[in-house]
């Protein structure tokens, strides 16, 4: 984000003096705009991403505080999916008929949803109505416990989140597996090894799947990729201190090296899935 | 059998959304920015769904609710699908170079959710109606460009479009003979994003970014979860869930008609 001269007039009127003179001092804005560039790498570079309006703290301090948080949900959300969506999808495109249609088009109606939506109407019947799951938070404040009683502490925080996660990434995923794994059965040595009366399990795991793993690995980040902003809002709405209730506060804060520095870091994010994913199928199937 | 009935109902379904908007002002009991009630009145037959803590009327507040959020939704999905498809065809059309960059502008919509780039720009903008469709409609098209490119590469080989190159037609004249081979590609692609911006519309408002005086469903969402009794008594009965009710129906049978027009 550049500066001109005309916005920095506008923050001035806003801003405490301290946090305006940072403001200045990190973008140069007086400067042309080759060399505002110039400046704003070499400060990425050294990991400096400015200092947010609202927190009066170093971006990147601020982030690395709560991407913790992010970065447990999406893993433990994206195993659990992937987990349960390549069985079930690998098992309905084998069984073949209406089953996994059905299941299909109802998927196709969850995902349509937006995840903030699925994620108050989780929070008002398991939080409020059968007082279930906590309604916030990932850990319980001013806890002093042990470490057993803190783990199990946060993971029922991340239990309700953890779902609505699954039940939106879980989707794509099946359709993925349903679709290839639907494509790989007509294969003819797949047909092959029906006639050699090999057993199901055999013709399930060593034909089908083995051979469509490849294809599902390499589709399998974008679902990465898609997930993190479902896992944005999710943490929104139960105020979950990761990267996205920080988003709702720069939104509505409009404290923009904060929101910048999101951006950044989620682009970032998605650049390093994709090296671990290339990695992972280079590894798997040299082909692709 | 059931899937026909599915798609009716869903036409109507949509059908009757649209024409609530459009003559929502005569069936609304009262003037949706009259806040002159008893604020938090439970649900009587005066007021059908209640007033707010403000003492707006809520039935009327959704009732308009449906008129922007509809029209948000088809503006910004009718300049996203063009701007999409008209990419996808430069895409075929000059080749090269301007395909390598559109693939990879999409490339990066994929890379960095589209909706927080969406949120970004939409802070940076001025709240407005005509802001938040052009902040949908600019940053959601990667998605039509992506799957119109696949079958504008294959259209382009057919002859008479060929025959269309060969007389040097320009881009225009291309995506008119084109027209015929994209179009069911194209309507579906319209209703997918006519959802997608419905969901971006409330998820900003969800936010707190947008108009903050334009009634939409995302906004009675937000002010419905602002409010500290919402979850105690039972007021999020009619105060929060009905517009959630709406946004999920509208995406619903959006999404359903998407699915039949793929299909055929």
């Amino acid at each position: 984000m550049f500066v001109s001269a005309s916005d920095l007039h506008v923050l001035n009127t806003v801003l405490p003096e301290e946090t305006f003179n940072s403001f200045k001092e990190y973008y140069a804005p007086e400067k042309p705009v080759a060399e505002q560039l110039a400046i704003y790498i070499k400060n990425l570079v050294r990991f400096d991403l400015g200092s947010s309006f609202y927190y009066k703290m170093p971006v990147a301090e601020i982030i690395a505080g709560r991407i913790g948080w992010t970065l447990l949900l999406s893993f433990v959300s994206i195993s659990i999916s992937a987990l349960l969506g390549i069985p079930m999808g690998l098992n309905a495109a084998r069984r073949g008929g209406r089953g996994g249609k059905y299941l299909l088009s109802c998927f196709m109606a969850l995902q349509s949803l937006p995840v903030f939506v699925l994620a108050i109407v989780f929070q008002l019947l398991f939080c409020f109505k059968f007082h279930i799951f906590p309604s916030g938070g990932a850990y319980t404040l001013g806890m002093n416990a042990n470490i057993i009683d803190l783990s199990v502490d946060v993971v029922k925080h991340s239990v309700l989140p953890v779902i609505i996660l699954v039940l939106v990434e879980l989707p794509p995923i099946f359709s993925l597996t349903y679709n290839v794994c639907a494509r790989t059965k007509e294969e003819p040595y797949v047909e092959m090894a029906r006639y050699f009366n090999l057993s199901d399990r055999l013709i399930k795991f060593k034909y089908v799947l083995k051979n469509s793993l490849p294809e599902i690995l390499s589709k399998m980040n974008i679902q990465f990729l898609y997930a993190i902003s479902g896992i944005l809002f999710v943490e929104v709405v139960f105020s979950y201190p990761g990267i996205g209730t920080l988003l709702k506060v720069a939104a509505s804060s409009r404290d923009y090296p904060l929101l910048q520095g999101i951006l950044l870091i989620t682009g970032f994010y998605g650049v390093v899935i994709n090296l671990i994913f290339e990695l992972i199928i280079k590894k798997v199937n040299p082909r692709f | 059998m059931s899937k026909k009935i599915a798609n009716k109902a869903a036409w109507a379904i949509v059908i009757t959304m649209l024409s609530v908007g459009a003559f929502y002002p005569f069936i609304s009991p009262y003037n949706a920015a009259d806040f002159s009630f008893r604020p938090l009145m439970d649900p009587s037959t005066a007021h059908l769904l209640g007033t707010d803590e403000m003492g707006h009327d809520l039935l009327s507040m959704l009732l308009a609710g449906f008129r922007i959020t509809l029209t948000i939704a088809l503006a910004a999905a009718l300049i996203s699908t063009f701007i999409g498809t008209v990419l996808a065809v430069a895409c075929a059309y000059y080749k090269n170079w301007v395909d390598t960059v559109i693939v990879k502008l999409t490339e990066l919509f994929i890379i960095v959710p589209e909706i927080v780039v969406l949120l970004f720009f939409a802070v940076l903008a001025k709240p407005g109606v005509y802001n938040t469709i052009l902040a949908i409609a600019l940053f959601s098209w990667s998605k039509v460009a992506r799957i119109i490119r696949a079958k504008s590469i294959t259209a382009i080989e057919k002859e008479k479009i060929q025959y269309t190159l060969l007389l040097k037609g320009s881009i225009w004249h291309v995506l008119i003979k084109m027209w015929r081979e994209l179009y069911p590609a194209v309507a579906t692609m319209f209703i997918f994003q006519c959802s997608k911006a419905a969901v971006y519309e409330s998820t900003l408002a969800f936010f707190g970014i947008g108009d903050p005086l334009a009634i939409t469903w995302g906004r009675m969402i937000r002010t419905a979860l602002n409010y500290e009794g919402i979850f105690t008594g039972g007021a999020y009965l009619w105060y929060l869930l009905p517009p959630i009710a709406c946004v999920c129906i509208f995406v619903v049978a959006l999404s359903v008609l998407a699915y039949d027009f793929e299909r055929e």
